[in-house]
């Protein structure tokens, strides 16, 4: 009895995004962050001082750290094959739920509360009731929206004063923001590199069905990257809310689908299973980057619509799938 | 080979496992009636049956993927009932499923820990993870990286992983479904060593497979399915091949297919020294009117992607292909198509089935594709009734929704649908795949009819036995290149094995 | 029964329901003249909703419908068009249309990208030309003819009225009656199958999506008309609308039903649902509510019947 040939194996870098499971999944972050290290070339010699100015770097956490929690919580729900266009409702939802005129303690668990109940029911209408994921959010989106606009006809309210104290300022030199972005971005990496719920979520991105014949639940982690891209919706809404100090029935309105752009742009496949929120760091520092730069180069704000749009198209071509269509 | 006198004095005990009066239905399909099993501690018992017996219901039912509509499984005279087949893990039932359970963007050793990782109610650290996978990579004298991703390994190498994947599990019973077909004679070997090591810890072993050599090689005792229904289970040791096989079949196998062609016509389709990007070794074929040739082979050995080429869906890059005096190598498959040449894929639901639509509008797509993109569509009701009637197609009318049949009858819609295009030669994956043995035997009726109009056929399939019945001529390919040509009346099993083997075990052999 | 039940549109049941409910609380609501307003209101909405029928019964969608509508809206009332005749402006705005629709098709046929974020990609590059184009100050200058065609009336029929039925004509006859429209659904059903079937698949895939972004301008010329004026954010709420008027007409990514009689129907039961609710006095935040909930259970109704079969 002979032992088998070891499985060939090439040298070199570029065999290894073939060959390694874990850079296989993370080679669109790899290309992601080297868009980016471009990029922070590119604002260095176009508009260096003003780009790396500390009041400019410490103004774009701020701006950022909104995006940076739902293009992580949307990775979660892409990496499940799934697809989630409520958050910026949900963003909304929990703006107006934080301003409403009750007790703080009541108020901020309410919002979260509220929060996790679309994630569930998102997830167990995708999953249980079968229901195609566009659909489903697209129709809580529009619920939520109006849910958001019932609580808070129009912008105001009072922020509640931890959150506001939160959200603003700095701490050790470092503006608020930074530190909302690190605490999302490390709990993101994680869940989804450092817990058996990680594997699984690969795992039942790719093929629902080997998960769930490997012993995986499958329908429950579904429903979960639900729940985690409703919830990090509600933290951004959280943050946004304090740093605006009151609350605002569209705020989150744009934030929805710069969510999947900035995961998009991070390497994350639609189609689930490949890509995961280190990427997702990238993918929202080049769209930060990139419309902070133009902003500063003095680009009329109607190019930025072009440039936006371009980039997604852009993001999302650069991986051809198997198959047409959604 | 030790099979023997240790294990006989084991089996006087109870059973450790036991399955009682089993059945499942799916639609109105029952796949599994009454079934029997019991397994003893250190015995590899055999469940043999012809394809649609009922076997892979069976071992679905006891890994928890299924559940059974009636009857009980008893593990150590308890009773299961399991919803999920995490519960089957849970209980110790292991499986080495025949459809691949891995997910290749998966490294090999999440592969295997996939799911398992909590049973003791902690996590394994990853320098842990990695160095059980080692050990039960090496158990199977792999050397393959724990993180290398499974998508990358050859078909051979997964299959072994994922036995590697079944074998690590602390289990009482482990079931190995057809767990050789992708393997080659040493790694049959090394899994044959493991199998009697297993046994040799007091495991139960469920070994499946349609291999009698194999059979005969490692198990103990044997029990026999026809038609989803228990036949009886024997010793090996007081049995003999021919015994197993009436057993399955219960009738003569030659009774399931036509008569030969007596007469071919002219040639029909001819591939000449066809080379394409999968398929990069020149490949010739004739098919001549009337006649029905076969593709034997090893499973992966380029079946797939010679039918392929043929049907124009991987471009040619050199070679000619001639369908009737047409010089057709540089058509899209689409014009191919147009030309007379249909295809048959081997995964009926996820590439040759529209499963919302109703059967008409299945049947209809092939001649629906060859019109103009604007062109009105005629009435096709009569022609569609016509060919349900000639296929004998089992529903009440041309409305019924294709979810709703048998494989059987799915896969006559299917062929049904060249029919009605109106094909002149059809390539055929697997023409009976999930398909019970009555419909099997209407299927190749069919082909036959279809050749007999003056057309030809090219069929792959991994069951030696339907190729030499329902075929004419016969190729065998290894490795990308057709290495053998018989003609199917000459063929014997044992001969299509050995040029399907790779060259230097086939001298070994 | 069951399939029966589950085989014609959930917009027919739901219209039926509204009918008798406003029947017994408001009946001036189903009165003729007051139908010919739901009507003209309905159409633009109809026909864009029309257009999507083809991308979602093709397993895809088109999300950049609004920003067509919005960008064809200030292509018609940009003052640089006056004194070009009406109907060279309107061939302009429907090549836009079609412009777009080509776009989304190559790169969803082409390069394989998700259909939801090229159009959502799309939509933002056209919203972006728009803003360019009208310096962000949109015109005025209507041709009277799109005026006309937007609230205009024969005798007491509404002429969007009539273009949405031709419309509808148009589309029944691509989707049930033309090989396009069997390509449509074989392609949406299972792609793979079809293209083993010898269906070109791509080219189906992108004449869905250039028809829809033609309905989409199409419609957007019989809103602008309706408005009037130019507007910076016109039809962003179709997007919404013309997705849940596919759903209630039957059609939900690839499952082979639904249709232009289907959409039609589910086009009528939103804008009915919508105007008694305003009736009623329910207001922006309530219609949104009832959208989704509409959207929601008609989904769901027709999976479960799906699940069945």
């Amino acid at each position: 009895m002979s032992a088998l040939p070891a499985e060939p194996r090439r040298a070199g870098l570029l065999a290894r995004f073939r060959q390694d499971a874990f850079w296989y999944r993370q080679r669109g972050a790899v290309l992601s962050f080297a868009v980016l290290a471009a990029m922070l070339v590119l604002v260095a010699a176009v508009v260096p001082g003003t780009f790396y100015s500390a009041t400019n770097l410490s103004n774009l956490a701020g701006q950022l750290a909104p995006l940076f929690l739902v293009s992580l919580g949307q990775t979660f729900v892409l990496l499940g094959a799934g697809f989630d266009l409520s958050v910026g409702a949900v963003i909304s939802l929990s703006s107006a739920i934080l301003t409403l005129d009750l007790a703080d303690p009541v108020k901020i668990p309410l919002a979260f509360a509220a929060a996790a109940t679309v994630g569930l029911v998102n997830g167990w209408g995708c999953v249980h009731l079968r229901v195609h994921p566009i659909i489903m959010t697209l129709a809580t989106s529009s619920i939520v929206q109006g849910l958001a606009l019932i609580l808070l006809p129009t912008p105001g309210g009072v922020a509640p004063g931890l959150l506001v104290h939160l959200a603003s300022g700095t701490f050790m030199g470092l503006p608020a923001g930074f530190y909302w972005i690190v605490a999302g971005t490390a709990a993101a990496i994680w869940l989804v590199h450092g817990t058996t719920y990680g594997v699984g979520l690969y795992a039942t991105g790719q093929n629902p069905q080997a998960a769930w014949m490997s012993g995986i639940e499958a329908p429950r982690i579904r429903i979960l990257t639900y729940v985690i891209s409703s919830l990090m919706a509600a933290l951004a809404g959280a943050y946004l809310t304090g740093r605006l100090a009151s609350g605002d029935p569209n705020v989150g309105s744009a934030l929805g689908l710069d969510s999947v752009l900035g995961a998009a742009l991070g390497g994350t496949l639609l189609s689930g299973g490949v890509g995961g929120p280190i990427g997702t760091i990238a993918g929202v520092l080049i769209i930060g980057v990139l419309n902070n730069g133009l902003n500063l180069a003095g680009v009329s704000p109607y190019y930025q619509f072009v440039v936006k749009g371009s980039m997604l198209v852009l993001a999302v071509s650069l991986f051809r799938r198997k198959e047409a269509g959604l | 080979m030790q099979r023997g006198c240790v294990k006989d004095v084991m089996a006087a005990t109870a059973p450790l496992i036991e399955v009682e009066s089993l059945s499942k239905s799916f639609g109105a399909v029952r796949a599994l009636q009454d079934m029997a099993l019991a397994g003893y501690a250190g015995k590899v018992h055999a469940v043999m049956g012809e394809n649609g017996a009922g076997k892979s219901t069976l071992m679905k039912l006891l890994s928890g993927v299924f559940r059974p509509d009636t009857g009980s499984i008893r593990l150590r005279g308890a009773e299961m009932a399991f919803h999920h087949p995490r519960d089957a893990q849970k209980a110790g039932i292991s499986t080495i499923f025949q459809e691949f359970s891995l997910l290749p963007n998966l490294s090999v050793a999440e592969n295997l820990f996939l799911g398992r990782e909590r049973q003791d109610g902690r996590r394994l650290g990853v320098a842990e993870i990695r160095r059980r996978t080692r050990e039960a990579l090496a158990a199977l004298d792999l050397r393959i990286d724990p993180d290398r991703r499974v998508g990358s390994l050859s078909v051979g190498h997964q299959q072994m992983v994922e036995i590697a994947k079944g074998v690590l599990a602390d289990a009482s019973v482990f079931i190995f479904d057809e767990p050789t077909a992708a393997l080659a004679s040493h790694e049959v070997e090394t899994l044959f060593a493991l199998i009697r090591r297993l046994a040799g810890n007091g495991k139960v072993i469920f070994y499946i497979s349609h291999r009698l050599s194999e059979i005969f090689a490692i198990c103990d005792d044997i029990t026999i399915m026809k038609d989803g229904r228990f036949v009886r289970t024997v010793a090996t040791a007081e049995t003999d091949v021919d015994e197993v096989i009436q057993g399955m079949v219960g009738r003569p196998i030659e009774e399931l297919f036509e008569p030969r062609a007596e007469t071919l016509g002219p040639v029909l389709l001819k591939a000449e020294s066809l080379v394409g990007e999968a398929a990069p070794k020149p490949l010739s074929i004739e098919i001549r009117a009337g006649e029905i040739v076969g593709i034997a082979g090893l499973e992966g050995q380029g079946q797939q992607e010679l039918m392929r080429l043929i049907a124009g869906f991987a471009p040619a890059r050199a070679g000619a292909l001639t369908l009737a005096d047409r010089r057709i190598e540089g058509l899209s498959a689409r014009r191919r198509m147009a030309a007379g040449i249909g295809f048959v894929p081997e995964n009926r639901k996820d590439d040759g089935l529209f499963l919302s639509l109703d059967i008409g509008a299945n049947m209809a797509t092939a001649e629906i594709a060859r019109r103009r993109l604007l062109g009105w569509v005629p009435g096709m009701g009569a022609r569609i009734a016509e060919i349900m009637r000639q296929l004998a197609v089992k529903a009440p009318n041309a409305r019924t929704p294709v979810v709703d049949l048998s494989g059987g009858n799915q896969q006559k819609v299917v062929l049904g649908r060249w029919l009605m295009a109106g094909a002149r030669v059809l390539l055929c994956e697997e023409p009976t795949r999930g398909v019970d043995v009555g419909a099997k035997r209407e299927i190749y009726r069919q082909l036959r009819n279809f050749a007999g109009q003056g057309r030809g056929v090219l069929v792959t399939s991994r069951e030696l036995p339907e190729l030499i019945g329902l075929c004419d001529r016969l190729l065998v390919i290894r490795n990308g290149e057709l290495v053998a040509e018989t003609m199917a009346r000459e063929a014997t099993e044992d001969d299509l094995l050995r040029s399907a083997l790779p060259a230097a075990e086939s001298e070994a052999a | 029964m069951k399939r029966v039940l589950t085989a014609l549109p959930p917009a027919l049941w739901g219209l039926a329901a509204v009918c008798v409910f406003a029947a017994f609380t408001q009946p001036q609501f189903l009165s003729l003249p007051f139908l010919m307003i739901l009507l003209r209101q309905a159409a633009p909405l109809g026909i864009v909703a029309l257009g999507q029928t083809f991308v979602v019964a093709n397993r895809s969608l088109d999300l950049s419908v609004g920003a067509t509508i919005a960008f064809v809206n200030l292509i018609v009332a940009h003052a640089m068009w006056n004194g070009y005749p009406p109907a060279v402006v309107i061939a302009i705005a429907l090549s836009a249309g079609l412009v777009i629709g080509l776009v989304n098709g190559v790169l969803v046929t082409v390069l394989r990208a998700s259909a939801v974020v090229v159009t959502l990609g799309t939509a933002a590059i056209v919203t972006g030309i728009g803003f360019l184009y009208s310096g962000g100050a949109p015109g005025n200058a209507m041709p009277e003819l799109i005026k006309w065609l937007g609230r205009g009336r024969i005798g007491m029929v509404p002429v969007s009225g009539l273009v949405w039925a031709a419309f509808g004509v148009v589309a029944f006859v691509l989707l049930r009656r033309l090989t396009l429209g069997r390509y449509i659904f074989a392609a949406g059903d299972n792609p793979s199958a079809a293209t083993y079937s010898g269906i070109p698949v791509n080219t189906t895939l992108l004449i869905s999506h250039v028809l829809s972004g033609l309905f989409a301008a199409s419609g957007g010329l019989l809103l602008s008309g309706l408005v009037g004026v130019g507007s910076l954010n016109l039809g962003a709420d179709y997007i919404l609308s013309s997705i849940a008027a596919v759903i209630l007409g039957g059609a939900v990514f690839g499952g082979g039903a639904g249709g232009a009689i289907g959409t039609m129907l589910g086009t009528a039961l939103l804008v009915m649902v919508l105007n008694l609710l305003t009736v009623f006095g329910v207001d922006q935040p309530g219609k949104l509510i009832v959208q989704g909930l509409v959207i929601a259970v008609a989904a769901v109704i027709y999976q479960q019947g799906r699940r069945g079969g």
